[in-house]
């Protein structure tokens, strides 16, 4: 019974969907933050002359202090931007999948 | 320099949180100056936990059954929980450890706050929901979905047992040290108050309790740091740059505070930290509990998104607290003896900033603060430690048949007390050892064990139970072994003059190994059993993409 249920719902193109389409969203978000942190990172261990540098001549902000802000920021926007869109999109397609399959 | 790098290494004795990681080895404890008795410290810390006490007793008479117990019955709101885990980060690390450390080295302390914000957005994309689908009280019933309970569930519970454990010690010491500076209490006691007031609020109010401590503490902090980073900022006009120039004409490195090399020295030290800061917290067991403390994935997900806000906003006020210490108490007179030693050591820089910010009232305010955080994170921990204890072991792995959930509950109270004690025991036993290695120990073997497990029990198919106990025994040998033969240990414990193993952090090869390990074992594996694991993959991943079948929260 079970077995089938999940098959059911594995073959379920609304199911599909909403895999593929969380899949990519989520990965593409994690790419981004990865990829950012990790330039920082690698930054600092490889590239310690750029991140001294200051931003503008005279100034005192660096790119290594820029840049820790920015990840910080950015990680605070994705997840905002994201909660935004799995609110507005992603629950709309579970719900839809769920009433389609007769659990809710 | 010696001195500020000095002051600074004991900071990095406090931490609580994952900042606990660093990189040296060699730190060591310094003499803690016990203060006069801070009245005002005093009585906001009386009100504080009498208050926590009163919530206590009020969550207890709503914990029934193991579900309130565990996750307080699935019904703490989103903010709610995402305040709490935010809490768990806003530690007294945060607040005096990584201000310290920026008071000591400048600009390479940031990487302590940027890794917990790369790691959380990521454990929002690629977790947060599942493990809310999947879960029910600990993140080992994720993992042992579809593998072999017993032996997935024991090694998973001696990676999660170890983390808390050592993280514990870390806690004890920290706040030992903490009371012994606030205060003028003697270490030892202060460990046993700190232990007995754990032990209440686990063992009588459970997640429900631990998650309001963790919430009280949060807000406050929220609130007195924002206070002491307004006033700083209102010094300098609000311009920034003006408060990084006034920090380099004031420190000794000068303009070096604003770029890299004065902490971590060599690309492989940087790279560790950063693996380890980013994945250790992805594997951290009394974090990943809180998932189960929501209604549904919805609300993980929105717990998720509160906790990195509040966390993000928290580490740039840090920021900006870390340089305006630099600049308000660093050489200031009125916060060093007559040797010219600062008050207290270097853990007491962002208090002193707070006095200078606040007087004497803001003072007591904070120190109250900062040590209901470390309270508030002890109980966390010990709540994360009793469920792994009485859900993951006693009724999941060696108790034969059903087991109650009264006797479950039994079983996490009396484990509470044998936490309690233990932490009490090993806390007075590591009083003068090197807390930050401990607390970095904890972190390493979270990313190579917790992690991989659970990352691909949730993503990969073809794992089994052969191959995910091949890979967590693979992290934890690697990760305890390597730090014992790195400089931490073999060098600055054992007393040789070169270590085996040359970086501080395992996690650069240890967390790599365990994944290769889960991968080789679980290919290598043509059992039956481990054909039917890998076709139970559709079942779990339907219900961690939809939440069909996940039990209904209750209410309170």
């Amino acid at each position: 019974m079970q077995q089938t249920d999940t098959e059911k719902c594995l073959n379920h193109p609304g199911f599909k969907r909403l895999v593929r389409v969380r899949g990519r969203v989520s990965l593409w978000f994690s790419v981004m933050i990865t990829f950012g942190y990790g330039l920082y990172v690698f930054g600092i261990a490889f590239f310690p002359g750029v991140m001294s540098r200051t931003v503008r001549d005279g100034g005192s902000m660096t790119y290594g202090i820029l840049g820790a802000v920015a990840v910080i920021v950015a990680g605070m926007i994705c997840s905002g931007i994201y909660i935004w869109w799995a609110n507005r999109h992603f629950d709309v397609l579970r719900r839809d999948l769920l009433k389609d399959l007769g659990y809710e | 320099m010696s001195k500020i790098s000095k002051a600074a290494f004991g900071i990095f004795l406090l931490l609580s949180f994952p900042a606990g990681a660093f990189a040296s080895g060699s730190l060591d404890l310094g003499e803690v100056d016990r203060q006069p008795l801070n009245i005002t410290a005093i009585s906001m810390f009386f009100i504080f936990v009498s208050a926590t006490l009163l919530i206590t007793w009020w969550a207890a008479r709503k914990t029934k059954t193991r579900n309130d117990f565990y996750a307080a019955g699935g019904g703490i709101k989103p903010w709610q929980n995402g305040t709490a885990i935010a809490g768990d980060f806003m530690s007294a690390a945060t607040f005096l450890g990584i201000t310290g450390a920026i008071y000591g080295f400048g600009f390479d302390a940031l990487i302590l706050a940027v890794g917990v914000m790369a790691a959380w957005p990521v454990i929002l994309f690629m977790m947060a929901e599942k493990l809310r689908n999947l879960g029910s009280y600990t993140f080992i019933d994720v993992v042992s979905y579809r593998l072999e309970k017993k032996p997935i569930r024991i090694i998973s519970a001696i990676g999660s047992l170890s983390v808390i454990i050592f993280y514990l010690i870390a806690q004890m010491v920290g706040a030992g040290k903490l009371i012994e500076l606030l205060f003028g209490l003697d270490y030892d006691f202060a460990v046993v108050l700190v232990s007995f007031l754990m032990i209440c609020y686990v063992s009588f109010g459970g997640m429900l309790a631990t998650t309001w401590v963790q919430l009280i503490k949060a807000i406050l902090l929220l609130v007195g740091g924002t206070f002491i980073a307004f006033m700083v900022m209102k010094s300098v006009n609000f311009n920034f740059e003006d408060l990084l120039a006034g920090a380099t004409r004031i420190h000794p490195k000068g303009n070096a505070i604003l770029a890299p090399g004065l902490w971590l020295k060599s690309p492989t030290a940087v790279i560790s930290i950063g693996l380890t800061m980013m994945f250790g917290i992805m594997g951290l067991p009394h974090i990943l509990m809180r998932f189960f403390t929501v209604k549904d994935a919805k609300d993980a997900r929105k717990s998720v998104f509160v906790a990195t806000s509040l966390m993000g906003y928290f580490y740039l006020l840090i920021i900006i607290i870390g340089y305006g210490a630099i600049v308000y108490v660093m050489g200031n007179p009125d916060y060093y003896d007559a040797s010219g030693k600062l008050l207290g050591g270097g853990n007491m820089v962002a208090l002193h900033l707070t006095r200078y910010m606040g007087g004497n009232l803001m003072l007591g305010f904070m120190s109250a603060v900062a040590f209901a955080t470390i309270l508030a994170v002890v109980a966390g921990l010990t709540l994360a430690g009793a469920a792994t204890i009485a859900h993951d072991l006693y009724a999941k792995a060696f108790k034969s048949g059903p087991v109650t959930g009264a006797e479950e509950i039994r079983v996490s109270r009396r484990a509470t007390f044998v936490i309690g004690a233990v932490s009490v025991v090993l806390g007075i036993a590591f009083e003068r050892q090197n807390v930050a290695f401990v607390a970095s120990l904890a972190l390493a073997i979270a990313a190579s064990v917790n992690f991989p497990i659970l990352i691909m029990s949730l993503y990969w198919r073809g794992m089994t139970t052969r191959g995910a106990v091949a890979g967590g025994i693979v992290g934890l040998l690697l990760s305890i072994g390597l730090i014992i033969l790195g400089p931490g240990v073999w060098t600055a414990v054992l007393g040789y003059d070169r270590p085996v193993f040359p970086d501080i952090y395992p996690t650069f090869y240890s967390m790599p190994l365990a994944f290769f390990a889960i991968w080789l074992f679980s290919v290598l594996d043509k059992t039956a059993r481990g054909e039917r694991e890998k076709a139970r993959f559709d079942e779990q991943f339907v219900r961690s993409e939809t939440g069909i079948g996940i039990s209904e929260a209750s209410n309170h």
